[in-house]
């Protein structure tokens, strides 16, 4: 019994995983919206679903795997060692936010950890890149991200409720 | 986690009050940002601007004068054209990497408006520097392209 659950969370991270990869991918096709780097963070909303259905653990493993396997098929590797170490700090953050402040709802959770995303990814980019004139386009990435985070948070909330319940493991 | 927490997520609504002090703080630090690097920005025309190859200065152009000053060691890699107002830098001998950079001496801006550094292409949609703010980066060529006599910007001009 216990082998067939752990099965199914591994089957279910690796499909929701490799959707956030093609999603990931598709988004680094389209034009940047507004100001360049700026992307939907549709991929997100599959971390943040399994993280929610299926546990920490397999967020991070997925997170890694999405965003190395993403910059890699987009063809931006450099992306990596940015958005890497700004993805894992929101990830964590969004756990901390599950689990000691319970009373907060999904898009709450979600708005908070894109613009901690996004905030992180900016000083690591200015740091490495030492181009810290970057931080003027902090304001409106954060304001971006906001709107993104709350499209994410939306539609995990739906994606919760529509789900079957043989999903839940 | 649990099938029992994930039906209370479901039954909750996709607001709930506590929301409030998280969003407030959300956007008290988003108007911090802004007035951190927006509202109290001066903005003021640039001088010319630099191009910057892995932190090194390898051409320079002042809207004044029409001053174009290239490295000598990078005379092979800078393609200037004046008929066009272009500057294309190569990163490679055999002229396959590119960026080309077009300059407007009457606007006094500057702006990547081509490259095949990769898909995305996130310079080319980086806007165009026209006063002594603002910034081009060209993250897998290393180039940079800074306003003279920009805020940040301490880089020794060459020529």
């Amino acid at each position: 019994m216990q082998k067939k659950i752990t099965l199914r969370k591994i089957t279910l991270t690796a499909i929701l995983t490799a959707i956030s990869i093609i999603a990931f991918t598709i988004e680094s096709l389209l034009p940047p919206l507004i100001i360049p780097g700026t992307k939907l963070g549709l991929s997100n909303i599959f971390i943040l679903l399994i993280l929610l259905i299926i546990g920490e653990k397999y967020a991070f493993i997925s997170l890694v795997i999405k965003v190395i396997l993403g910059g890699l098929f987009s063809g931006n590797i450099s992306t990596i060692m940015y958005s890497l170490p700004s993805n894992l700090i929101a990830l964590f953050m969004q756990i901390i936010l599950i689990i000691f402040t319970r009373k907060l709802s999904i898009v709450a959770i979600s708005i908070i950890g894109a613009i901690v995303n996004v905030t992180v990814q900016n000083t690591v980019f200015c740091l490495i890149s030492k181009t810290f004139e970057f931080f003027v386009y902090l304001p409106y990435l954060s304001l971006i991200s906001l709107f993104s985070g709350l499209l994410v948070g939306f539609t995990v909330y739906i994606l919760i409720n529509k789900l079957p319940n043989a999903l839940f493991v | 986690m649990k099938k029992d927490k994930i039906q209370d997520l479901a039954k909750n609504k996709p607001f709930n009050k506590f929301d409030f002090f998280a969003l407030l703080g959300v956007l008290l630090f988003i108007l911090f940002l802004f007035v951190s690097f927006v509202f109290f920005s001066t903005h003021d025309n640039s001088d010319g601007f630099i191009i910057q190859i892995d932190d090194v200065t390898v051409y320079s152009f002042n809207y004044s004068n029409k001053k174009h000053t290239i490295n000598s060691q990078y005379e092979k890699f800078i393609e200037v054209d004046l008929e066009n107002q272009t500057v294309t830098v190569y990163t490679d001998l055999n002229k396959n990497h590119f960026n080309k950079i077009k300059y407007d001496v009457k606007n006094k801006s500057v702006k990547m408006v081509e490259s095949n550094c990769s898909t995305s292409k996130d310079c080319v949609y980086m806007p165009e520097i026209s006063d002594n703010l603002g910034i081009i980066y060209c993250a897998p060529r290393k180039i940079k392209i800074l306003p003279i006599g920009g805020r940040l910007n301490n880089s020794p001009v060459i020529g």
